[in-house]
């Protein structure tokens, strides 16, 4: 399998449509399509409690992290992990090598249920991203008249404070 | 491998600073929090420490950093850092992991020169072990606390560190007072774009 595939205006419309029937289906608060390095690419769903980018990047993070110790007993098949809590619980289910669907529920609903909801959504990512990588296997960009000396100076530091005058 | 996503107009970048155990991987990471112009500041995300109570990173900092549009393309940054002890060292293969460009942060006191050596043949090591090539990701290379009482000269870091075929750029620094910082971002952000210039991808 190659790296994450290029979308298109109609890919995105699709998972965005997965994406909100799942939440409205299930109850759950939001639901993220992350990238395997951590890359958040959609998200819906009602405001989240924290900032959905750290999440996303904190959760593919976990998620490697626990797949890496199951591999460690000899696990090879490991498809998901839930974080559970008194608020909030978090369900981290791999869609792909290079795809995560990371769902942010309340503690009162049943995970076994969202998990079961879960496959839906799923599923039509898994279809999605194979079809979008047979259209196009690679994501490119064409920054070809772009002027890389222009780009050298890409963050800029903020002046020091002028210290005051001498009195 | 950096995200680019022409149905949202988005590039996504990840840059993963590496080296010894205290060399100032995280201090960069503040410096760049604590001093970078943005268009919005109340939009300035923190950085994301996980790290024991003495304030070692013991799997990552993260701080996401969006910047300029480039040819209509919002442009979004992760920086990470790894833990740099020894012991973490599959911590440090599961943070390199989707790598796009790297900056080695060694340590400048001459003391800390075999560290130095060993984490960047750890950093190329681990990188194999994710089938990725050095020569082959943009990097440069930061030569911090230059403000240290006994700091190697510069000539000796590049023998050997930067002792290569093609030399990378790199990088004096003291990162508690921002120096070097921004020269050492804007320098893999270059690369990186070259790369994108000359590949696409």
């Amino acid at each position: 399998m190659t790296g994450f595939p290029q979308l298109t205006t109609e890919d995105v419309e699709q998972l965005d449509r997965l994406l909100k029937d799942f939440v409205t289906r299930s109850g759950a608060l939001a639901a993220l399509m992350v990238e395997s390095a951590g890359y958040l690419i959609h998200r819906a769903g009602g405001e989240m409690p924290a900032d959905p980018a750290e999440f996303a990047s904190l959760a593919s993070n976990a998620f490697s992290a626990a797949q890496a110790m199951s591999r460690r007993l000899k696990e090879n098949f490991f498809t998901h992990l839930r974080v559970g809590g008194t608020g909030y619980q978090t369900l981290i289910r791999q869609v792909d090598d290079t795809c995560l669907l990371i769902v942010v529920f309340n503690a009162d609903l049943e995970a076994k249920k969202i998990e079961d909801e879960a496959i839906t959504p799923v599923i039509g990512l898994y279809e999605l991203l194979k079809i979008a990588r047979h259209r196009a296997p690679e994501a490119t960009v064409d920054f070809a008249d772009i002027d890389a000396e222009n780009v050298t100076k890409f963050f800029h530091r903020t002046p020091p404070p002028t210290p005051p005058p001498a009195t | 491998m950096a995200i680019i996503n022409q149905a949202t107009k988005e590039l996504q970048v990840k840059i993963v600073y590496y080296g010894p155990a205290k060399s100032g991987k995280t201090t960069n990471l503040e410096s760049i929090f604590g001093n970078v112009q943005t268009a919005n500041p109340e939009s300035k995300t923190k950085i994301v420490s996980l790290a024991t109570s003495s304030d070692r990173t013991l799997f990552f900092d993260f701080f996401p950093l969006e910047t300029v549009t480039i040819k209509g393309y919002k442009t979004k940054f992760q920086l990470y850092t790894v833990p740099g002890q020894v012991i973490y060292n599959t911590t440090r293969q599961l943070v390199l992991r989707g790598v796009d460009g790297l900056v080695f942060v060694a340590d400048s006191t001459y003391e800390k020169m075999e560290e130095n050596v060993e984490s960047l043949k750890n950093m190329e090591d681990n990188l194999k072990t994710l089938k990725l090539n050095l020569a082959d990701i943009p990097y440069v290379l930061q030569y911090n606390k230059r403000d240290s009482a006994n700091p190697a000269p510069t000539e000796y870091m590049d023998f050997l560190l930067n002792n290569r075929d093609v030399q990378v750029p790199s990088f004096p620094a003291v990162a508690p007072k921002c120096e070097g910082v921004f020269e050492t971002l804007n320098a893999i952000t270059g690369l990186l774009l070259n790369k994108f210039l000359s590949t696409g991808k």
